[in-house]
């Protein structure tokens, strides 16, 4: 079975109903920046213009004898994951548990991490989430649950 | 491809999810790779699937 394509992206068959439903519902395009729009820009300090999807930053180590060590050439990209599909994954928590080492050795930091799926799946995911403190304890304090594919 | 609203197609996508889990769940407890929050997302005994299974989502 062929892929389909969807903004670049390839995705399976299942993954197309998926993707089907909730253009139905919404349209996907708007959902999307909607989302983005409403985390990345809160996360931001005020005046960044918010406007490129992958700002580089110049973090400051400490060296070995404490002094400030900015390393050069290797800034760390932003980047945002939208799981089309998400299921039961457990994804977040896997690269959540690696964040460091996505950081130093990849130069990698995830700003944005959403999972979309149908309504019945993510709401017994919500569900797994809030009654389990190992899952919910990893969100970021400004994490949200969005449950506007509820009917 | 359009079902009209929550098809039967949806459904069985749906289903897909669960069959996934317990697969998955399969092949982490037989230490094919690691992932400890599996197991809050399902319930119940770990039911072990075959070789190719396990495999499959291991290449996956």
């Amino acid at each position: 079975m062929s892929g389909n394509h969807l903004f670049g992206i390839s995705i399976s068959h299942s993954k197309t109903k998926i993707v089907e439903f909730v253009y139905r519902t919404f349209g996907m395009y708007h959902l999307i920046v909607d989302t983005f729009d409403k985390i990345y820009k809160s996360q931001l300090p005020e005046g960044h213009p918010g406007t490129s999807n992958s700002h580089p930053s110049t973090p400051t180590e400490v060296g070995p004898g404490g002094e400030s060590v900015t390393p050069a050439a290797t800034a760390v990209t932003n980047v945002q994951i939208v799981n089309l599909g998400c299921g039961s994954d457990t994804l977040y928590w896997r690269l959540k548990k690696e964040e460091k080492l996505l950081e130093r050795k990849r130069h990698v930091h995830i700003s944005t991490y959403v999972d979309v799926d149908f309504p019945s799946t993510t709401m017994k995911k919500i569900n797994a989430i809030k009654t389990t403190n190992e899952l919910l304890s990893q969100l970021s304090n400004d994490g949200k649950f969005f449950s506007c594919f509820q009917s | 491809m359009n079902h009209g609203g929550h098809g039967q197609g949806d459904e069985a996508v749906q289903a897909t999810n669960d069959d996934a889990t317990v697969c998955k769940r399969s092949a982490t407890h037989l230490g094919y790779w690691c992932d400890p929050y599996l197991n809050y997302f399902t319930r119940g005994p770990i039911i072990r699937k075959a070789p190719e299974i396990n495999r499959g989502y291991f290449a996956r």
